[in-house]
C-alpha cells in the first residue's frame, strides 16, 4: 500500500516537474559579447592566458576590436574568423569542427559508443552463457589449484620422508 | 659534492639491489634477497642524504649552487626559500625519487616476507627508482655548481611566493611517487599469479589518491588567491596532467572492488593502475619538461628523452606480462544482468577513461598539431567544459544509482525500492528552484542531479539506520553511528560522494550565477555592485628589498555603513622586470568579493571585481572528501575481508 502511493506521489511529481520545466527555463541569450568570444580565443601577448581572462595591454585593445566587431553586426564565427585572419591560427582556443581538429570533437563519442557496445556485449547474454563459461571456469581453476597443492603435498611428504629416515 | 656523491651512491645502491633481485629469482637464495632489501634501503638513505643536503644548501644560501642562485635571493624569506626545494625541475625530481625512496623503505619494513612476490615488488620500485637517479644525475642535477660565487640569487619567482606553494607542489607529486607502490604490487601480483595484491596495496592507492587529490585542489586554491583572474581551473596542460591519473586512479578504487567482491575485472584492474602509473610519469613530464606553453612551465629541458624512454620501457614491460599472463591472469564473466551493480561500475569506469582520453588528446594536441601542421594550436578551457561537463554529469548521476543497485541482478521491485524517493526529491528540487531563482537549464539540472544524488546517498544511511535498529534497537544517532562504524569503507565512500556534490555545486554557483564589473574610480569615487559599494580612498606606494609595493585602499560599504577595506595591490619586481597582481578577497558566508586591480595611479585606479557566490563550497566539500576518505582508509583489512566474498559468491 505504501509503495502504491509513493508511485502514485512520484507519477505526481514528475508530471508536474515536467510541466513546470519551459515555464522556468529562461531563454538563452542569442547575441555574441565580448566575454563570449573571448573564451573562445587566447590572447596574442603570450601569456597562455584565455583572451577573456588576460588583463594586459594586448588584451584590451583585441577586445576593444572584437567590440568594433560586434557593432557591426557581426557573428561569433565571423569574429573569430577574422581575429584568425588578423593574429594566426595559434589564437584559436576552441578547436574547428574541420580538419585534424574534427578528431577532437569525434574522438570523445567514438570512445563512449564503442564503450558502451564493449559493455553491452558484456552484459547482454543468456542466463545459459553464463552458467557454461562459470562452469569451465570453476572446472579450470580448480585443476591449476589441485594441480598446486598436490605439488606442495609431494614436496611436504618428500621433507617428511627424509626426516623419517634420518631418524 | 655530498649532494652528488650521494645520488650515485643511491644509483649504485639501487642498481646493485636490482641485480640482486634478478639473480634471486634464478636462484631462489635467502641471502641474496635480503641483501637485496639491504641494498634499496641504503639507497634510500643516501637520497634522503641527499635531499637534506639541498634543504642546507638553500638555508645557508649558498649561491655557487646553480639551482639555489636560480630559485632564491637573500631577500626571500626563509619559508620560502625552503619550499624554492620544488620550485625548479632539478628539487621537483628530487623529491619525487626522495618520496619514492621512503615509500618503497616502508614496504620493506611492513611486507618483511621473501617469496617471490616481494622479489618482484622490489624489482619495480628498484627500477622506478633507477630511472629518476638516473635521470637526476645526467640531465636534471640540483647539485651543479658555478664556476664563480654571485653575491646574490635571481630569486623565486613572485608567483610562487604563496601559502600554497608552500603545500601544493609537495603534495602532488607525493601523490605521483604514491602511485608507484600500487603498480608495483599489481606487476607483482601479475607476474606470480597473486590476486592478494588489490589487498595489499588498498591503503597505499588510496594514500596516494587522498595527495594527489590534496594536490589538485591546492593546485586550485593558489591559482584562485594568486593568479588574479578569480578562478580556480583553467584546464591548463599542467593542471589536465595532474587531473588525468586521478580519474584513471578514482576508476581503479571503484574497480577493485568489483575484483574483490566478485573476483572480477581482474585483467582490467592491472591495466587500471597501469595506465595510472604511466600518466603520473607523464604528468611529471609535462609539469617539468616545458614541452607545451603553461603557466607551470619554467623552462624547456632536455629531461624529454629521458621520460618519453621510461615510458616506452614500463608500457613494454608492463603490456608485455600482461599479454603473457593474459590466461593465467583470467577472471571469471561476473556479469549476469544489464541492470546490476558490475554493470553500473562499468559504465562508471567507462565515463573515467573517456573523460581521461578526452583530456589526454586535448593536452597532447598542441604537440600532435606541431608534428603534422609545424605549428602548435592549444586547446583552452571552452572545448574541454563542452565536452566533458556532459560526461561529468552523467557520472555524477551514475553515482547516486551504483550505490543503491543490487549486485548480480537487480529486479524492478528493488529499483523501485531504491530509486522512488530520490526521485521524488528530485522532482521536489525542481520545483522549488525557480522560487531561488534557479530558472536556467543548467542550473535545474544541476538541481536534480544533485538532490538525486543526495537522496538515494540518504536512503542509504537509512537503511543502515533500520538494519541496526532492527538487531540493537538503540536510537537513531546511536544506531547511525554503529552502522557507520561496522563499515566505515562504505560509509566513508558514501561520504566522498556528498561532498563531491557539495563540490559541484561550488563550481557551478560560481561560475554560472557570479558577476563580473571592470572600472575606473578616481580618489573619493564610489561604483557599487550587487548590493555592494566600492569607495576608493588611495594609493600606498611601499619599498620592499626586492620589490615596490603599490596597495590599493577601498572600502566595502552594504547599506551605507563600511564592513570592510579591501587592500590589493600591484607588486613591482625590478631584478625580474616583473609585475604581480596581488588580489583581495573578502569572504562574507560561502560567498567571494574579488578585486583585482588592473591599474594603479596615484589619484585612480581600474579594477575587476568579481561576486562569487556558494565559491568557498569548493574548498569545504574539498575538505569534507578528504576527511571521509581517511575515515574510509581507517576501516581493518580484516573488516574488508570480511565484508568481501573471496569465494566469489557476491550477495
Amino acid at each position: 500500500m505504501k509503495m502504491k502511493n509513493a508511485r502514485k506521489i512520484a507519477v505526481f511529481v514528475f508530471i508536474f516537474g515536467l510541466l513546470l520545466l519551459p515555464i522556468s527555463v529562461q531563454a538563452s541569450e542569442v547575441k555574441t559579447t565580448v566575454e563570449e568570444v573571448s573564451r573562445s580565443v587566447w590572447c596574442p601577448c603570450g601569456c597562455t592566458m584565455l583572451l577573456s581572462d588576460c588583463e594586459c595591454e594586448t588584451a584590451y585593445k583585441v577586445r576593444t576590436q572584437i567590440e568594433q566587431m560586434i557593432s557591426q553586426g557581426k557573428t561569433k564565427e565571423e569574429i573569430i574568423f577574422e581575429l584568425q585572419m588578423i593574429y594566426g591560427e595559434n589564437i584559436l582556443a576552441t578547436p574547428q569542427k574541420s580538419g585534424l581538429e574534427l578528431m577532437l570533437w569525434v574522438l570523445p563519442i567514438a570512445a563512449a559508443v564503442g564503450g558502451t557496445a564493449i559493455i553491452y556485449r558484456l552484459a547482454y547474454r543468456k542466463p545459459s552463457d553464463v552458467e557454461l563459461e562459470e562452469e569451465e571456469y570453476e572446472s579450470e581453476e580448480l585443476l591449476t589449484a589441485m594441480a598446486k597443492y598436490d605439488e606442495i603435498f609431494e614436496k611436504e611428504y618428500q621433507k617428511f620422508r627424509e626426516r623419517v629416515a634420518k631418524k | 659534492m655530498i649532494g652528488y656523491v650521494s645520488l650515485i651512491s643511491a644509483f649504485l645502491s639501487t642498481f646493485c639491489a636490482i641485480i640482486l633481485f634478478s639473480v634471486s629469482l634464478k636462484k631462489n637464495h635467502p641471502g641474496l634477497i635480503r641483501f637485496g632489501r639491504g641494498a634499496l634501503l641504503l639507497a634510500s638513505v643516501f637520497i634522503t642524504i641527499a635531499a637534506l643536503w639541498l634543504f642546507y644548501l638553500l638555508v645557508t644560501r649558498d649561491f655557487q649552487s646553480m639551482y639555489v642562485a636560480s630559485h632564491t635571493n637573500r631577500a626571500l624569506p626563509l619559508v620560502y626559500t625552503l619550499s624554492a626545494f620544488w620550485a625548479g625541475q632539478e628539487g621537483s625530481l628530487l623529491l619525487w625519487a626522495w618520496a619514492l625512496s621512503l615509500f618503497t623503505a616502508v614496504t620493506l619494513f611492513v611486507d618483511k616476507k621473501n617469496d617471490e612476490f616481494a622479489i618482484y615488488k622490489s624489482l619495480t620500485l628498484a627500477a622506478t627508482l633507477l630511472f629518476f637517479l638516473f635521470t637526476l644525475m645526467f640531465a636534471a642535477n640540483p647539485f651543479q655548481r658555478l664556476s664563480f660565487k654571485p653575491v646574490d640569487g635571481l630569486g623565486l619567482n613572485p608567483l610562487l611566493r604563496s601559502p600554497g606553494m608552500i603545500f601544493h607542489p609537495p603534495t602532488l607529486l607525493i601523490g605521483y611517487a604514491g602511485f608507484t607502490i600500487p603498480f608495483a604490487y599489481a606487476m607483482a601480483g601479475l607476474a606470480t599469479g597473486n590476486e592478494h595484491w588489490i589487498y595489499r596495496s588498498r591503503k597505499w592507492a588510496l594514500s596516494a589518491w587522498i595527495f594527489l587529490s590534496v594536490g589538485i585542489v591546492l593546485g586550485g586554491w593558489w591559482a584562485y588567491r594568486v593568479l588574479g583572474w578569480g578562478g580556480y581551473w583553467a584546464w591548463d596542460p599542467v593542471e589536465n596532467a595532474s587531473l588525468m591519473p586521478w580519474l584513471v586512479g578514482t576508476a581503479f578504487l571503484h574497480s577493485v572492488m568489483i575484483q574483490e567482491k566478485r573476483r572480477g575485472m581482474k585483467r582490467w584492474n592491472f591495466l587500471l593502475i597501469t595506465f595510472t602509473f604511466i600518466l603520473v610519469i607523464y604528468a611529471t613530464f609535462l609539469t617539468r619538461s616545458g614541452i607545451l606553453s603553461s603557466v607551470h612551465s619554467f623552462a624547456e629541458s632536455p629531461i624529454g628523452i629521458f621520460f618519453s624512454t621510461f615510458i616506452v620501457l614500463t608500457l613494454i614491460a608492463s603490456l608485455g606480462l600482461f599479454v603473457s599472463k593474459y590466461e593465467v591472469y583470467r577472471s571469471r564473466n561476473i556479469f549476469e544482468a544489464s541492470l546490476s551493480k558490475e554493470v553500473s561500475f562499468l559504465f562508471n569506469n567507462l565515463l573515467f577513461v573517456v573523460l581521461t582520453v578526452v583530456i589526454l588528446v586535448g593536452t597532447t594536441f598542441p604537440l600532435i598539431s606541431q608534428a603534422l601542421r609545424g605549428f602548435q594550436v592549444t586547446i583552452g578551457a571552452e572545448y574541454y567544459n563542452e565536452v566533458t561537463v556532459p560526461l561529468g554529469l552523467v557520472l555524477i548521476f551514475l553515482m547516486g544509482i551504483c550505490p543503491s543497485i543490487a549486485w548480480r541482478r537487480a529486479n524492478i521491485a528493488s529499483l523501485k525500492r531504491s530509486f522512488t524517493w530520490p526521485i521524488v526529491a528530485s522532482m521536489v528540487g525542481l520545483i522549488i528552484s525557480p522560487l531561488l531563482g534557479i530558472r536556467d537549464f543548467v542550473g535545474l539540472l544541476m538541481v536534480f542531479i544533485c538532490v538525486f544524488v543526495v537522496a538515494s546517498h540518504g536512503l542509504e544511511f537509512w537503511r543502515g539506520i533500520k538494519a541496526e535498529g532492527k538487531t540493537k534497537g538503540f536510537g537513531y544517532v546511536r544506531n547511525l553511528w554503529r552502522a557507520v562504524q561496522k563499515n566505515r569503507r562504505r560509509y566513508g565512500g558514501y561520504l566522498v560522494h556528498i561532498s563531491i556534490v557539495i563540490i559541484l555545486v561550488g563550481i557551478t554557483a560560481s561560475s554560472v550565477y557570479d558577476s563580473s564589473r571592470m572600472f575606473t574610480l578616481s580618489r573619493g569615487e564610489t561604483y557599487s555592485i550587487e548590493g555592494y559599494t566600492l569607495s576608493f580612498e588611495g594609493v600606498k606606494v611601499s619599498e620592499k628589498a626586492d620589490r615596490a609595493v603599490f596597495t590599493v585602499s577601498l572600502l566595502v560599504l552594504k547599506d551605507g555603513r563600511v564592513i570592510h577595506e579591501a587592500t590589493p595591490s600591484i607588486e613591482y619586481y625590478e631584478k625580474m622586470e616583473q609585475y604581480i597582481t596581488r588580489v583581495h578577497i573578502h569572504t562574507v558566508g560561502l560567498k567571494d568579493l574579488y578585486v583585482i586591480p588592473l591599474e594603479v595611479w596615484e589619484d585612480n585606479a581600474t579594477f575587476k571585481v568579481k561576486i562569487l557566490p556558494f565559491v568557498n563550497l569548493i574548498w569545504i566539500g574539498a575538505f569534507l572528501m578528504l576527511a571521509s576518505t581517511v575515515f574510509a582508509m581507517t576501516s581493518s583489512e580484516k573488516a574488508v575481508l570480511k565484508n568481501q566474498d573471496l569465494k566469489g559468491n557476491g550477495r
